[in-house]
């Protein structure tokens, strides 16, 4: 079994897909919460800042406290999501800990050790599938073709959808990529400094359809490639245009030219090449 | 060494007798043994001998085919994390020491006590590096806290 094979992706979203089935939530927006509720877990939000916690706490749990975001415990039954955790990424951290308690082999290995007693490659694969049921639970397959049927091949198309998911707009960016039949990439990038103190847009990561992918062999836009703030890319960022779409032309340096619809929501800048 | 492995997959110690494949071969069991751990996923074919079962029996049960699970016992790479827990099931034995076996998991050792398995089995999304050993602790010791705080917190609510 190839875990990252389309049959296994068939797979696990089959498995989403029946337990949506299975508690009658066939429609867009979801609550991964009820869901995890329905499925016999407790789900709590903790506060580090909370007294009750905080008192009790040593100076190197705290240092390992701020590298986690949520947690499930199988033996327990329980799923924890830092509040702190922004609101629009908390659905996506609830669904993919569902996802170890429902893919039957995650729950019976994580039921006798912890993920971190793995080893990486086990843990990465494990983590990718309970990704690929997150997604699944929050962008159902069924709810996705009509999208692509029925909607044009725009970032406003991407925003629309983070709406209807509730999720975040970096999750509905990556499905919408993922199994599109067009060829576009979106791109994640950040606001940095180059070495010499000059603001521009780093690129964090990737995706691109299969489309995408069969015509360019190899990436195009190399990883953690600099953009200066003169690029396109850059303007929206350093142009106020917060929130807004900004479509354009761009040359990506292989005198290749895309379309480019871009996105800054105050994090991350977005951009849809196609 | 060896029988360790066997006490903890079987919880319980290593059958004094010849086994059976082996012994029709005139071998010992530990030469047996010697020969089936030439390679990681030779202990698949030994819990097999030792369960009594055929190659088709063990290939119909973890839903592969007799070639394909003759091809994983006979290579060193590691078995897919999917079939492990099925596998546990097939022959009746510890999936956490069969993790270990199968390569899927860091060995416990005795000596040292943060490479044990964590006594409250977490999964937990962390952002930067792999957790040091320190770290899995304090985790483990976070997770505990939290989870004290929350049934606290129910049972005020309650009164």
């Amino acid at each position: 079994m190839n875990t990252f094979s389309e049959e296994n992706k068939l797979r696990i979203r089959s498995l989403a897909q029946e337990l949506r089935l299975k508690h009658d939530a066939m429609d867009w927006g979801i609550s991964p919460v009820d869901l995890i509720e329905k499925e016999g877990l407790d789900y709590g939000e903790y506060d580090l800042s909370d007294k009750g916690i905080i008192e009790k706490i040593t100076r190197s749990i705290k240092k390992i406290a701020k590298r986690i975001k949520a947690a499930l415990s199988v033996p327990q039954k329980v799923v924890l999501i830092d509040t702190d955790l922004h609101n629009a990424k908390k659905p996506f951290g609830q669904a993919h800990e569902l996802g170890h308690h429902t893919i039957p082999e995650h729950r019976q290995i994580l039921y006798v050790c912890s993920e971190s007693d793995l080893i990486y490659e086990t843990r990465l694969e494990m983590e990718f599938e309970a990704n690929v049921f997150a997604s699944e639970t929050l962008f159902p397959t069924p709810l996705m073709n009509s999208i692509y049927e029925n909607f044009p091949l725009a970032m406003e198309t991407i925003l629309n959808l983070a709406q209807l998911a509730k999720a975040s707009f970096h999750s509905a960016a990556l499905r919408y990529v993922t199994d599109c039949d067009k060829k576009c990439c979106v791109l994640f990038l950040k606001v940095e400094e180059d070495d010499e103190g000059n603001r521009g847009l780093k690129l964090q990561s990737q995706k691109w359809s299969p489309a995408w992918g069969k015509k360019y062999k190899r990436k195009i836009i190399k990883d953690y490639q600099f953009f200066h703030a003169k690029h396109n890319f850059s303007l929206v960022a350093f142009s106020g245009s917060l929130h807004t779409v900004v479509k354009n032309t761009i040359n990506v340096g292989e005198d290749i030219m895309f379309q480019a619809h871009t996105f800054f929501n105050g994090y991350t800048v977005f951009s849809l090449l196609f | 060494m060896k029988k360790n492995i066997f006490s903890k997959l079987f919880s319980r110690e290593l059958p004094e007798g010849p086994v059976e494949a082996g012994q029709t071969l005139g071998m010992t069991p530990e030469s047996v043994l010697e020969r089936y751990f030439a390679n990681r996923n030779a202990i698949l074919s030994l819990l097999r001998i030792y369960s009594n079962l055929s190659l088709s029996d063990v290939a119909k049960e973890l839903g592969i085919s007799d070639t394909k699970l003759e091809e994983i016992e006979k290579s060193d790479e590691r078995v897919p994390f999917q079939l492990v827990p099925k596998i546990a099931e097939v022959f009746n034995v510890d999936l956490k020491a069969l993790l270990v076996l199968l390569g899927h998991a860091q060995s416990g050792d005795r000596d040292d006590k943060y490479r044990e398995f964590s006594a409250l089995p977490i999964a937990a999304q962390y952002s930067g590096p792999d957790l040091t050993k320190q770290e899995k602790v304090d985790l483990e010791e976070l997770f505990k806290i939290i989870l004290a705080e929350m049934k606290s917190r129910e049972g005020e609510n309650e009164i």
